[in-house]
């Protein structure tokens, strides 16, 4: 090894001590979780000289609810992941995908007036949270208490789940644990794409259908910076799911319209495929 | 010769650590809180100027917008010797807002006419390129 790689090798070590440092947190959760948040660190910090996530700018998850909403989707009894599965999510990267899965889900029956769904969809992104070492998104604002409190009041919970969301984009981004945003965007994603295609595939509604195609962008944005990580396994498979998504929204994005019906069909079963490996993976 | 790549590297981590400081959560949250109003958080972005490499006099980033969807992008940098300059492009990159000639306009509200990705582009004033200090940063928020 060179001299030059010497010095390149101790100061990344020590960054990584001096960020794990930086968060008191981590040293309280459990051996399991700490060590894997190491890992995740690890690479992150790495990650950290790169500045793709500035570059690159994903939407709010519950915003993108918000214009399904808007858009007409309406609420499914049973279409959401069930909140009880939280607490089998295990690996950092189920914990992960699956705390984005949990804010569409929260987001999704919020707008639609499921207050008593949304407050266990809410407990279930705090199981997450916690399980990532991530417990100021919940503890600093006194959050969970506030949405209980607010059960019914549609605006204020709104207000709540915006202040879960900055407090959370913020802390990710801040303390550089970008695979962690990259894979809640990715299950938020694929929830929303998720809820849309179940009701496109019984009923079709064109502003619905538009407010999907529209999804291609930011899914192709998730694409180039998951593909920053694709050492891993776990995420090459993502991104080849995520790839063959995108194949098909741009099919249907073209303005070749004759194999629209037979594409919208191929989508809704990728989507679909996609949506229950990462709901039924612990 | 240990002893000295120790110390080495023991400084250059420090001078990291210094640099995330100017991007502190706490002040790009309390910049979001007062800045966005009465608009919805959506997403926030910040780097120290380091970051972005030697001599950049400016610095680019896209967001998604939905078309007719309403938008506030707010303007966070911190850190540099004058107020910075910001301009904000559509989907096909024209021009829609420079704050060139009122730099003290933190932010901007629009309408997306369609969905895609705009551009926010920071001009670096020259005198603040090699600035240890700065922090590049910018917020959306959504009605």
């Amino acid at each position: 090894m060179n001299l030059r790689n010497r010095f390149a090798t101790a100061g990344l070590v020590l960054s990584v001590a001096f960020g794990c440092g930086q968060n008191t947190e981590k040293e309280a959760g459990s051996a399991d979780s700490v060590s894997a948040d190491s890992a995740l660190m690890a690479r992150d910090s790495v990650a950290e000289s790169k500045t793709q996530d500035f570059f690159q700018s994903l939407p709010s998850p519950i915003h993108v609810a918000r214009i399904f909403q808007r858009a007409g989707l309406k609420f499914i009894s049973g279409i959401t992941n069930p909140a009880s599965n939280a607490s089998k999510y295990m690996s950092p990267y189920s914990k992960s995908i699956n705390l984005g899965v949990y804010t569409t889900d929260l987001a999704y029956c919020t707008f639609n007036d499921q207050s008593q769904e949304a407050i266990s969809y809410f407990k279930a992104v705090k199981t997450l949270t916690d399980g990532l070492n991530l417990t100021s998104i919940f503890e600093s604002t006194n959050m969970v208490p506030r949405f209980e409190k607010n059960i019914g009041n549609k605006d204020s919970l709104v207000t709540l789940m915006a202040t879960m969301s900055m407090e959370s984009d913020i802390l990710l981004k801040q303390t550089s644990r970008l695979d962690i945003a990259y894979l809640s965007f990715a299950g938020a994603w694929t929830e929303s794409a998720y809820i849309a295609t179940q009701m496109l595939k019984n009923k079709r509604n064109a502003d619905i259908l538009k407010r999907l195609l529209d999804q291609n962008n930011s899914l192709g944005k998730l694409i180039t910076l998951l593909q920053d990580f694709d050492e891993k396994q776990q995420f090459e498979s993502l991104i080849t799911s995520l790839s063959d998504i995108k194949a098909s929204l741009d099919v249907l994005n073209s303005e070749n319209t004759t194999t629209h019906e037979e594409e919208f069909k191929k989508l809704t079963s990728k989507v679909e495929t996609l949506r229950n490996k990462i709901v039924n993976d612990n | 010769m240990k002893k000295i790549l120790l110390i080495c590297s023991i400084a250059l981590a420090s001078i990291g650590q210094f640099a995330n400081g100017q991007c502190s959560d706490k002040t790009i949250k309390r910049l979001c809180k007062d800045g966005l109003g009465t608009y919805i958080f959506e997403s926030a972005a910040f780097k120290p100027l380091t970051a972005f490499g030697a001599k950049k006099n400016s610095v680019e980033a896209a967001f998604s917008v939905y078309s007719q969807e309403s938008y506030r992008v707010l303007n966070l940098c911190q850190g540099f010797s004058d107020a910075i300059e910001f301009a904000i492009y559509d989907t096909e990159h024209n021009l829609l807002f420079s704050n060139k000639t009122d730099k003290s306009v933190k932010f901007y509200d629009f309408v997306a006419q369609k969905s895609g990705d705009f551009t926010i582009e920071f001009k670096i004033p020259a005198a603040d390129a090699k600035s240890t200090s700065s922090c590049v940063a910018f917020a959306i928020g959504y009605k």
